[in-house]
């Protein structure tokens, strides 16, 4: 209280402190805040006590009292005396207490120095009390010693009762806003979806996950009821489910669904009926959490758990420790032990005899966190069958990542091991059979080319003891003789021959049925059948005891012979072997066959070649006779007519009648015979070949000289020899020369009554060089085309025409010899002839 | 008459008959006035040869006509003889023959023969004969 403002009368004060109480409630009904009341009661006390200074301090929590508000008391002060307190929290009935001079006060001498410091000398103390007792205190601090008269107190006292009241209702409220608070906070906060509704489905209130779930706000849903928020048949499902828990009076927990633009969605709903105290419903109140994805988790587990079932393979899992702690249906097929069988057994129950340490090993691998991938190994079934299978084991890991166990796939891969097996075992067939094929492709060749019979007989031996690897084989020539088939040793390889020579005897005991056989015949163990022991005798061949005999058969299908090999192992040949042995028999044959051709070419071409020599030796000295003969028989013709013409000479004219006639046969006889004798000479001349080569001669300059020859007869016939341009051909000059002659001499032998004209000319056609040598003589019947070219053939008698008509045979024959001919190309009788012949152009 | 050969006669050397009295008639009927010499092989010819190289007041022949078909020895041998004597090397000499081969003909030439006549068979054409030795009678 001012001093200044300080009442003069009573009742001037009592209308003071009236008014003070009066503002004091006033602005405690407006008190918003603890504050506001603290600073209310500051300002009362101020008004209506003498204190100078006031101040407020309340219990706290842990039962200090502490300042809440003070006027003119500085923080040391407040620092210092907190926690003072004349009254225990709760004190039931306290009364004020004055202390008129603190530093008179014993109890609190301890703060002497602060009050002094402070500058206070008089306190009261006005509990603030409530109905459970002391909560605070009022301070009112007097710069002097005071004795608080008993107004002063009671209005304080008024004032600390309002103030009390007051700090109760604003703490009430703070607790009431805080609870409130709290229970907003975990409706919005919750991650469930919070409502309540009354009994007529009218919604109360929704939290904020609510919002969320359903997408809707909660302005649109409080007050209203699910019809006009959700779908028909959701409301519907909704209210029935509301009216369940109703009727049931207590929680239920029930699936609900409702389709949200993303899809259907499902909510797993606690609901309980919500009731009063008196227990009656006040309406539903509800819990939803969208378990769409637990669902769906759930549906893929189930999935995944089904995926699993139905799986062909094994899938086992199990612990560290190796014990199967889950096993799927196809473990059950796989490994033939029952779910229930296989479950809480060591997975050890699956090994092998053989193979005890492998799972062991695979469990440490997976507890260091390694996968084991598609390793191929066995396992045992329940019925002690051993099977190939493929494994797959993974570590399966706890939530924290931790490995806790490990997870099996096992496939059977029985059958698919055996059709590899099968599939290597054809494979390696097929190698063997291409190897095969290769070694005989390139023995083949090799045989072929072997055309002298013994050594080819001897390669193919060696080669085929060789390839099949036996100690020693043979080849056997069968052989025709007077007791009929046997067999004669022709080659021998891997043993001496000269050590032995033997014939395999054909008799009763000889008892090897292969040998007649057509067929490949393999002995795996002869001493076990003494039906295929094999005689052979005893000279240096090693004890057999498997053998291998192939026919060699000639293309006409009979044996020629055969190939032996003999081994003293037993089971030494295989079907490898045969099929080797088979190859290289047939080429064996073959070459065989072609050897003997060769041999019989050879002695063919070698008749030939003598019976060629010896042709060639008749027509030479057919040749030589030929000419020697014509040759000696001219001088005693030339004596012949010599003498003649000298008598006809001498006593030519002398001689009539028979004699002279006489006479005259001497001399033509003599005359034809000197021709046909000439002619004869002539022709065994142009068969005789020229030495060398053709030369290549300028045909118009053989002609040339030709003509220069035969002027005299020219002249005499008045003959003209015209020419066109005439090449250059291969024939030696004087054949030419010969056949130009001829044809020109018969032109001017079988003339017209015109003057004889020959023309010559050439063409090239092909390679050769055609001349043809016309005339306007008398002609040919073109039906004797061919006769004129016979030897000695005239189609004219010796009386008419002279010559012996050799002329056409002797070009023909000089022409052959230069591979050309020579043909009447035209003629008819009166018309005059065209002979053509052809030359090569060129050597 | 020629002079200087005079006493120089004409040698034949052939062995047929008929062709040596063709011959005769043929130097005859050509006026030569000489005498003929004939042998009838060739080791006459030789010898003939050989007495010339003894005597030398017998003359060469004037000229030879040799055939090359003659017994004992043949013409080509003789002509041999003839051109390696030192008397008649160069004595004219003509092959009379009835051989028509070329190589006889090359032999003839390489061994240095004046003449080469082929024997006919027609007498007109023997007549040839005459003129042939007329021309290498004459002087140089």
């Amino acid at each position: 209280m001012s001093v200044a403002a300080h009442p003069t009368t009573a009742r001037d004060a009592e209308v003071q402190r009236l008014r003070t109480l009066y503002q004091l409630l006033n602005t405690l009904s407006k008190a918003r805040s603890l504050q506001d009341v603290y600073e209310a009661a500051m300002s009362a006390l101020h008004d209506a006590t003498f204190a100078d200074r006031a101040a407020i301090l309340i219990f706290d929590d842990d039962g200090v009292m502490r300042f809440k508000a003070a006027r003119g008391i500085s923080s040391e002060y407040q620092t210092a005396v907190t926690g003072h307190s004349p009254w225990p929290q709760g004190t039931r009935d306290a009364c004020a207490l004055v202390v008129p001079d603190v530093l008179a006060d014993a109890t609190l001498s301890d703060y002497r120095t602060v009050f002094e410091r402070e500058g206070i000398r008089g306190v009261a103390f006005i509990p603030l009390a409530l109905d459970g007792g002391v909560i605070g205190k009022f301070m009112l601090y007097y710069s002097e010693p005071h004795e608080c008269r008993t107004e002063e107190l009671e209005i304080a006292q008024a004032i600390a009762a309002h103030v009390a009241l007051a700090t109760e209702h604003k703490n009430a409220e703070l607790a009431r806003a805080r609870s409130e608070q709290q229970l907003q906070g975990i409706l919005d906060n919750s991650p469930a979806g919070i409502f309540l509704k009354d009994m007529e489905g009218r919604y109360l209130l929704v939290n904020r996950h609510y919002e969320e779930l359903f997408r809707v706000s909660k302005t649109d849903v409080v007050g209203r009821t699910d019809d006009d928020i959700f779908a028909a048949d959701v409301a519907d499902q909704f209210r029935a489910n509301d009216r369940a828990v109703i009727a049931a009076g207590k929680p239920l927990s029930i699936e609900e669904h409702a389709s949200q633009p993303d899809g259907t969605h499902t909510y797993l709903s606690i609901k309980f009926p919500l009731q009063g105290p008196d227990g009656t419903a006040l309406g539903v109140c509800g819990i939803a959490t969208d378990i769409t994805e637990r669902k769906l988790l759930e549906r893929a587990h189930q999935h995944l758990a089904a995926i699993v079932e139905s799986s062909d393979d094994a899938i086992v899992s199990k612990d560290l420790n190796g014990i199967i702690t889950s096993w799927n249906t196809g473990a059950e097929r796989i490994f033939g032990y029952k779910a229930a069988e296989a479950l809480g057994r060591p997975v050890s129950i699956l090994a092998p005899p053989d193979n005890f340490g492998e799972m062991p090993e695979i469990l440490s691998k997976i507890r260091q966190g390694n996968r084991v991938d598609h390793y191929e190994t066995r396992r045992q079934r329940k019925d002690g069958q051993i099977i190939d299978v493929s494994l797959t084991v993974s570590p399966v890991r706890d939530a924290s990542g931790q490995i806790v166990g490990a997870s099996k796939i096992a496939r059977d891969i029985t059958d698919r091991k055996r059709a590899e097996e099968e599939r290597a075992s054809l494979l390696a067939r097929e190698r063997e059979a291409r190897r095969t094929a290769e070694l005989l492709n390139r023995v083949g060749p090799r045989l072929a080319a072997q055309l002298d019979l013994e050594k080819l007989v001897q390669e193919v031996t060696d080669i085929a003891t060789a390839l099949v690897g036996a100690e020693f084989g043979a080849f056997f020539r069968s052989v025709i003789g007077e007791k009929g088939e046997s067999y004669t040793l022709q080659a021998v390889s891997g043993v001496n021959r000269e050590t032995f020579a033997f014939r395999i005897p054909e008799s009763a005991d000889f008892s090897m049925p292969a040998f007649r056989g057509e067929s490949i015949f393999r002995c795996e163990d002869a001493s076990h059948d003494p039906q295929q022991g094999v005689s052979l005798p005893d000279c240096g061949f090693p004890p057999v005891r498997s053998y291998l005999w192939a026919p060699v058969s000639a293309r006409s299908g009979e044996t020629s012979g055969g190939l032996f090999f003999g081994d003293s192992a037993p089971g030494k040949f295989t079907e490898a072997h045969e099929s080797i042995i088979r190859g290289i028999a047939a080429h064996a044959s073959i070459a065989m066959e072609n050897a003997r051709l060769f041999e019989q070419g050879e002695w063919i071409r070698t008749e030939l070649k003598r019976s060629n020599e010896e042709l060639r030796r008749a027509n030479r000295d057919l040749e030589a006779f030929a000419y020697s003969a014509s040759h000696d028989l001219q001088e005693p013709l030339r004596n012949i007519a010599i003498s003649a013409q000298l008598i006809e000479k001498s006593w030519g004219q002398q001689l009539e009648g028979e004699h002279a006639a006489f006479l005259d046969n001497i001399l033509n006889a003599s005359a034809r015979m000197k021709a046909l004798i000439d002619d004869l000479l002539a022709y065994t001349l142009a068969t005789k070949r020229e030495e060398g080569a053709a030369p290549r001669v300028d045909a118009a300059a053989v002609l040339k000289t030709v003509v220069e020859g035969l002027q005299a007869s020219l002249d005499e016939a008045g003959a003209k020899i015209s020419s066109d341009e005439l090449p250059a051909v291969a024939i030696h000059p004087g054949r030419l020369a010969q056949v130009f002659q001829n044809l020109i001499s018969n032109a001017i032998k079988y003339r017209s009554k015109e003057s004889p004209h020959v023309h010559v000319r050439a063409d090239e056609r092909d390679g050769w060089t055609v001349f043809s040598v016309a005339d306007n003589g008398i002609g040919i019947d073109p039906q004797f085309a061919d006769q004129i070219f016979g030897l000695f053939k005239r189609l004219h008698g010796g009386e008419e025409y002279p010559g012996s008509g050799i002329g056409l045979a002797i070009c023909q024959r000089v022409l052959e010899q230069y591979s050309g001919r020579i043909w009447l190309d035209q003629s008819a009788p009166g018309r005059g002839s065209t002979f053509c012949f052809a030359v090569p152009s060129r050597a | 008459m020629l002079a200087g050969v005079e006493s120089s006669p004409v040698l034949l050397v052939e062995d047929n008959p008929t062709d040596v009295y063709v011959i005769r008639r043929i130097l005859e009927e050509s006026h030569l006035n000489l005498r003929i010499d004939i042998v009838r092989d060739g080791q006459e010819a030789l010898r003939y040869f050989d007495n010339l190289a003894r005597d030398e007041s017998s003359p060469c022949p004037a000229v030879v006509l040799l055939d090359l078909n003659i017994p004992k020895v043949d013409g080509f041998e003789v002509l041999r003889k003839i051109r390696s004597t030192s008397r008649c090397v160069r004595t004219p000499v003509i092959i009379v023959t009835s051989s028509n081969a070329q190589e006889d003909r090359n032999t003839a030439e390489q061994l240095k023969a004046d003449a080469y006549f082929k024997k006919p068979a027609d007498l007109r054409a023997y007549m040839e004969l005459g003129r042939l030795v007329r021309g290498l009678l004459r002087p140089g």
